[in-house]
């Protein structure tokens, strides 16, 4: 290996530059790595798509689009739950099956999600920096939770408008 | 440690499986999951979580450093895997865990005076603890053993032991029993001591050393790893 700043097999790159190494032609190998400038962290290649440390790969159900930022629940229950993932909604019955935010757009049907850290998301509404966030009445987004409660999941870290990709820390959601 | 990082990601050692790293019959001859290299502080490895769904294999990593806790001193703490969210804990009741124990901190007034600054693990025995969810454990400790300190992850995607079939669409908690099994049904009131959720309901745990290991029924759950069920 020629040598890099750091010690991964792309080195330090943007996000974006991240997206652009090509990955069937040539294939590269599972366990290639790179960090990301964007989000100042370690990403892996796992044959699919690249993903950091707080995230794990699910595929997206049929039907269903997701794009970078959108917060996602496993669809089903009980013996019907695939582990497949949908837009998340504000109805309490998915507060359980809530996974995280997706950290890019899908590749090939199958999507990084970050069930914890730093991470952007998509606003549904008016959100103020400091507010504690739960999902949205609009699929995929969040809305700001000035009284936290049961639904919460993490605090906004910038302020934005309805559409807006904010960065949240994200932490567990409240069954209650 | 070499600085070459010529193995795949730059790391020293490539990728490995969860049961080439963790598993106790790992350095046994013969076993499909074998793998004794010589390790030295500094030294990195991927770990590999894999399953199968919809006939489509998917893999999740993690980055982990071989490191000396005792920086070649005395041995107290020795030398573990470690990495983003994984701790050395230490066993508080001394009555010892095995690799896939889901792991809880003990009630406060069990509390031994001299643990060290490491933090106290124990197999939930009761509410109490099993509400305190800490992690799942990577590395064995004996009942009594002279060494009570074992790596114990709490976050991220991880093999635990199970009891009965977990739900992909429920919450998941640790038992209050003393067997370290997770199960999908709330332990007390609301939703207190819900940690996770379970993305691959069946991963056997290895509970021998034999080549061909007995195993007990696990899971792959995804410890989601910060705050708590306050409300």
């Amino acid at each position: 290996m020629s040598y890099q700043a750091l010690p991964y097999t792309y080195g330090a790159l943007t996000e974006a530059q991240i997206d652009a190494i090509p990955t069937s032609s040539p294939k590269i190998p599972a366990g290639s790595t790179v960090f990301n400038t964007d989000t100042q962290m370690l990403e892996i290649y796992n044959g699919r798509i690249w993903l950091d440390e707080r995230c794990l790969c699910f595929l997206v159900d049929s039907g269903v689009t997701v794009v970078k930022g959108n917060t996602l629940y496993t669809v089903g229950s009980g013996t019907t739950a695939t582990g497949e993932v949908a837009l998340m909604t504000n109805s309490s019955t998915n507060y359980p099956k809530f996974v995280g935010v997706a950290t890019r757009n899908p590749v090939g049907g199958f999507v990084s999600v970050a069930h914890c850290g730093k991470v952007q998301a998509i606003a549904g509404e008016t959100i103020t920096r400091g507010e504690g966030v739960e999902p949205s009445g609009t699929a995929g987004r969040f809305d700001l939770d000035t009284s936290p409660s049961t639904g919460g999941f993490g605090v906004a870290l910038e302020s934005g408008s309805a559409g807006n990709l904010l960065w949240i820390a994200l932490q567990t959601i409240e069954l209650g | 440690m070499s600085y070459t990082f010529n193995n795949i990601g730059g790391t020293n050692h490539g990728v490995k499986t969860y049961n080439e790293i963790f598993a106790i019959n790992r350095t046994t001859v013969g076993a499909s999951n074998y793998w004794n290299p010589t390790l030295v502080s500094g030294d990195t490895v991927i770990c590999e979580m894999s399953y199968v769904h919809a006939s489509q294999a998917i893999k999740d990593y993690k980055l982990l450093t071989w490191y000396d806790f005792d920086q070649g001193g005395s041995l107290v703490y020795g030398s573990h895997w470690i990495g983003a969210g994984i701790y050395l804990c230490f066993d508080s009741d001394g009555n010892g865990f095995g690799v896939g124990d889901f792991l809880c901190c003990p009630l406060i007034e069990d509390l031994p005076g001299a643990a060290g600054a490491r933090p106290l693990v124990v197999k939930a025995t009761s509410v109490s603890e099993a509400e305190r969810p800490m992690g799942v454990a990577l590395e064995p400790c004996d009942e009594g053993g002279e060494l009570a300190f074992a790596t114990v992850a709490m976050m991220g995607l991880w093999p635990m032991k199970r009891q009965g079939t977990l739900g992909r669409s429920e919450a998941i908690y640790s038992r209050t029993d003393g067997t370290g099994k997770v199960d999908d049904a709330p332990i007390g009131s609301y939703k207190n001591g819900a940690f996770g959720k379970a993305i691959d309901p069946d991963f056997p745990i290895i509970t021998s050393t034999a080549a061909t290991p007995t195993t007990v029924d696990g899971a792959q759950v995804c410890i989601w790893g910060t705050a708590a069920e306050v409300f």
